[in-house]
């Protein structure tokens, strides 16, 4: 349900509000998920924690 | 029934909950070893550490602070939401690193994981840690009944009645149910807060006509609350990202929160852990600034911006859901005090007390120390909140730049550069904490930026150049062996 709602204040957003304030919305929103799941990603390809689980 | 019944009412129900969670995580997962209370025997999954994690750090600051930021500053706030996430994305990219390291050196708390990683034989680093970790710990949960105190204040009730619900139930269930109870409250609590927000925000855009009326009741106001600079100047935008940077960096080295990277059930756990984070902060902290617009946009002349929600709440929303929703402010209370009041034991069962005073000390006793210790430093929260709430602001002032900042880049170094000293880490904790202090205390410093970010680089500093002129830890080196 927040997620819609973000998804919707972003599109409304776009009409009503300047452009680097829209970025810095959706840059926010945006870059950092992505980093973290680009780590999980790269964690996953490497094997860093194929023999790790349950230490 | 009276509205302000079915208020009570409402608020009482989600008090009982989280107090429920609390006894059935007694009756049904009873912790037996220390590693149980302090850190839930290192089973926790992603879901619950992100959310536990969130919570811990995630205070009423969110519901009051960050809110009336936002009616200040407009979206310019959304910096602040840039802040948090650069902390948490250093934070969660350390964290299953770190969640290797304290599963090979058997490490339950951040202060443990310090001293055995540099093969602390004498017990300097961990001694002089844990007595920071205690004293700001301590006294940080006594902020949170206090803050518990005043939300009651907001409330309609009185201030003790407040502190002492706080006290009363924090207490009950982290005694009952260690880390396991504060990790399962604190996911409810972190719910609950989002609830609370997106519940409230979509009511008063709908209540001002829209999403259009909404923005352009704030331009009616001033233009600079659409900006994303808020008319700041180039300097004193770059110096507002200084301080932006300076509070994000702490992430990695807050005790009560890098904790819960500790009690994860494992590496691969923790890197799940960070995305679900990340959404969470996200949702959170653009929850908080969207509560601080709504208002700005709604009631521009409300005397106190901070008690926006509040005030929009008992607007917005029926009595027994008001009470539901203003539990959120207490959740967020009650979540990091929680977490703290666990640091703060810790600090002295494990680190003190098994690991220096008593090594060969049973499991059972341990156990029934540290509820004994959770009980005793509430208790002292509770008088101190109740009649001494003064004397503690100084500790708290320092809880993020002294603490946090100053032992994230111990952490960091201690997971990346094997050559780290415990003199080293000695040296950053003493100058870093120093350089806190002194920098707040002087104005012409203290004007340019946060005090958290020139700590963090004097313990930078000193880490690495008294760490080259020392012995380095061979012994641990080798334990590490294969986890670089």
């Amino acid at each position: 349900m927040q997620l819609q709602y973000l998804a919707l204040a972003a599109s409304a957003a776009a009409h009503d509000l300047p452009l680097e304030t829209y970025l810095l919305m959706i840059g926010s929103w945006t870059v950092f998920p992505l980093i973290m799941v680009l780590l999980y990603v790269r964690g996953v390809k490497k094997g860093l924690w194929e023999d790790e689980e349950h230490e | 029934m009276s509205e302000g019944v079915l208020f009570w009412i409402g608020f009482s129900v989600y008090l009982a909950i989280v107090l429920l969670i609390g006894v059935l995580t007694h009756i049904y997962r009873r912790s037996r070893t220390l590693a149980d209370y302090l850190v839930g025997g290192k089973i926790i999954g992603p879901l619950t550490t992100a959310f536990t994690t969130t919570a811990s750090i995630a205070s009423g600051y969110q519901f009051v602070g960050l809110v009336g930021t936002a009616f200040l500053f407009g979206f310019a706030s959304f910096w602040f939401l840039v802040g948090d996430l650069i902390g948490v994305t250093i934070q969660y990219a350390v964290a299953p690193r770190f969640r290797k390291f304290t599963g090979r050196l058997n490490s339950i708390t951040i202060v443990d994981y310090l001293a055995d990683r540099v093969e602390d034989t004498g017990h300097v680093v961990r001694a002089l840690a844990a007595i920071i970790v205690f004293v700001f710990m301590s006294t940080y949960v006594c902020a949170q009944f206090t803050a518990g105190g005043k939300a009651f204040v907001g409330l309609g009730a009185s201030y003790d009645l407040g502190v002492f619900v706080t006290w009363l139930i924090v207490t009950v269930y982290t005694l009952l149910g260690g880390y396991l109870a504060v990790a399962y409250t604190d996911t409810l609590q972190g719910i609950w807060m989002l609830i609370g927000m997106y519940t409230v925000i979509p009511l008063a855009i709908a209540s001002m006509g829209g999403w259009h009326a909404f923005i352009s009741r704030l331009a009616e106001q001033s233009a600079d609350l659409l900006s994303a600079t808020n008319g700041m100047s180039l300097e004193a935008f770059l110096l507002f990202m200084g301080t932006i940077f300076g509070i994000g960096v702490g992430y990695p080295g807050s005790p009560h929160s890098m904790g819960r990277m500790i009690g994860v059930r494992s590496p691969k756990a923790a890197a799940q852990a960070g995305i679900i984070a990340v959404i969470s902060w996200i949702l959170i902290d653009t929850g908080s600034i969207f509560l601080g617009l709504t208002a700005r946009a709604m009631m521009p002349t409300i005397a106190d911006p901070e008690t926006s929600y509040m005030v929009m709440v008992r607007e917005l929303v029926p009595p027994i859901a008001a009470g539901l929703m203003l539990a959120a402010v207490y959740a967020a209370i009650m979540s990091t005090a929680d977490s703290q009041l666990l640091a703060a034991v810790g600090a002295l069962v494990r680190d003190i007390f098994q690991r220096i005073l008593n090594p060969n000390a049973d499991e059972k006793k341990l156990v029934a120390l540290s509820r004994i210790l959770v009980v005793a430093i509430s208790v002292a929260g509770l008088v101190i909140a109740l009649r001494f709430s003064g004397a503690v602001f100084w500790f708290i002032l320092f809880a993020w730049s002294g603490v946090a900042c100053v032992f994230a880049p111990i952490v960091v170094l201690s997971l990346y550069w094997k050559r780290l000293t415990k003199w080293g880490v000695v040296a950053a904790m003493i100058g870093g904490s120093t350089t806190a202090v002194i920098w707040h205390f002087t104005p012409v410093l203290k004007e340019a930026v946060y005090e958290g970010f020139p700590a963090a680089v004097v313990s930078f500093l000193l880490a690495v150049v008294v760490s080259l002129l020392t012995k380095p830890p061979e012994k641990v080196i080798k334990i590490l062996e294969g986890v670089w």
